[in-house]
């Protein structure tokens, strides 16, 4: 890869790359959230007239994807801040009943990609969902700061996302080739379920309505498929720089 | 210490408790007060003594501005009410008097909310109940 001495690497935050990469050059893109773009981040939970400012309130983030899969919560109070730390804007969940969701369907196999930073660590807690009570979760469960995905069967996640750090989730919802992986480390592997997707639901149950997770979010890459290698190397580069993390 | 940005009004980290007899009120002052959806939901956490159902009481954490905190407290007081429309949510004024009068409120400073839900349960001998993932 070249790089031109004194060009500007990037327009926006932290891309991680001398190119213009992002994730709208991903195959079967199917959602994109991004808490660093400042200009999908609104107020109200629909409408969506008022931005979003540093330690105030973030009723809808909207889909960059093109597909209008934006998400949002059924009451005021469950709204969660954005917060700047450094130069990582990031959305902050308070654990007790702040969520973003929204529905839709779609079947495996799944490619979601995350950036997180655990605040706190509640057993059954869940840090991302599908859009409804059954779907495609990843859960504090176990010993703190242990995660579990289960899509249906249950899969546990082991690496280094200790409480307060910031780390990449790369999952690949495959049925019995599933497979999940905290930043460059080895991946956990094998079956965990086959549920379709109802839908994105941040830091709480797929409904919305418990298990709330007390989490920093840094953004979410959603494809309706399985990605290559190199794909997946890229998105995880561009949304690790959004939290900070060199990957 | 939170920071400010252009002159940002600061949020408060503010939990609001309300009796399960008042819940439905609760949720309609919502509805006419920040134009909550009518199928939305401001007091999602159900609380009990034990932990165990039925809920006594319902809870939520919100971050509000001063200017909510003030007008809070002169509605509990008795004193005030915002301009709102009541009645088109089923209210009358001393309807909602009623449930600023149940209401348990706790603050604290953005910076210092980290547990601040639970020590506001702990507080009023309230535990959440969780219901089985």
């Amino acid at each position: 890869m070249l790089v031109r001495v004194g060009t500007l690497m990037g327009s926006s935050i932290g891309t991680g790359e001398a190119s213009s990469w992002t994730p709208s050059l991903l195959p079967n893109l199917f959602a994109w959230y991004d808490a660093a773009d400042l200009t999908t981040l609104f107020q109200e939970r629909s409408g969506g007239t008022t931005p979003s400012v540093v330690d105030g309130v973030v009723g809808t983030v909207r889909d960059k994807s093109g597909n209008a899969r934006h998400i949002t919560c059924s009451g005021d109070t469950q709204r969660p801040l954005l917060r700047l730390s450094g130069s990582s804007y990031r959305l902050e969940f308070d654990g007790v009943n702040d969520n973003l969701r929204t529905t839709f369907t779609l079947p495996q196999p799944v490619t979601r990609i995350h950036g997180f930073a655990q605040i706190s660590w509640t057993s059954t807690d869940r840090l991302v969902d599908g859009g409804s009570s059954v779907g495609a979760a990843v859960s504090q469960v176990g010993v703190s700061p242990d995660l579990q995905a289960n899509a249906g069967a249950a899969l546990n996640l082991t690496g280094e996302f200790a409480i307060g750090a910031a780390f990449i989730l790369t999952e690949q919802w495959n049925g019995a080739s599933s497979s999940f992986q905290i930043n460059n480390e080895t991946a956990a592997t094998g079956n965990a379920g086959t549920n379709t997707q109802a839908g994105f639901t941040m830091a709480a149950r797929g409904d919305g309505a418990t298990l709330y997770a007390n989490v920093h979010w840094y953004g979410s890459i959603i494809c309706s498929s399985i990605l290559s290698a190199s794909d997946i190397a890229s998105a995880k580069k561009w949304l690790g720089a959004r939290a900070g993390l060199s990957l | 210490m939170a920071r400010r940005e252009g002159g940002v009004e600061p949020v408060i980290s503010t939990v609001l408790i309300v009796s399960a007899d008042q819940k439905v009120n609760a949720e309609r002052i919502a509805v006419a007060l920040w134009h909550q959806s009518v199928d939305g939901e401001s007091y999602n956490v159900p609380l009990s003594a034990t932990g165990m159902a039925p809920a006594t009481h319902y809870g939520t954490h919100t971050w509000a501005t001063q200017q909510f905190i003030d007008m809070l407290s002169a509605a509990q007081a008795g004193e005030s009410l915002p301009p709102a429309p009541w009645g088109s949510v089923g209210l009358t004024e001393a309807d909602v008097y009623a449930v600023c009068a149940d209401l348990i409120v706790s603050e604290r400073e953005d910076g210092q909310h980290q547990g601040h839900f639970d020590a506001a349960l702990a507080a009023n001998g309230l535990s959440e109940i969780v219901e089985e993932s």
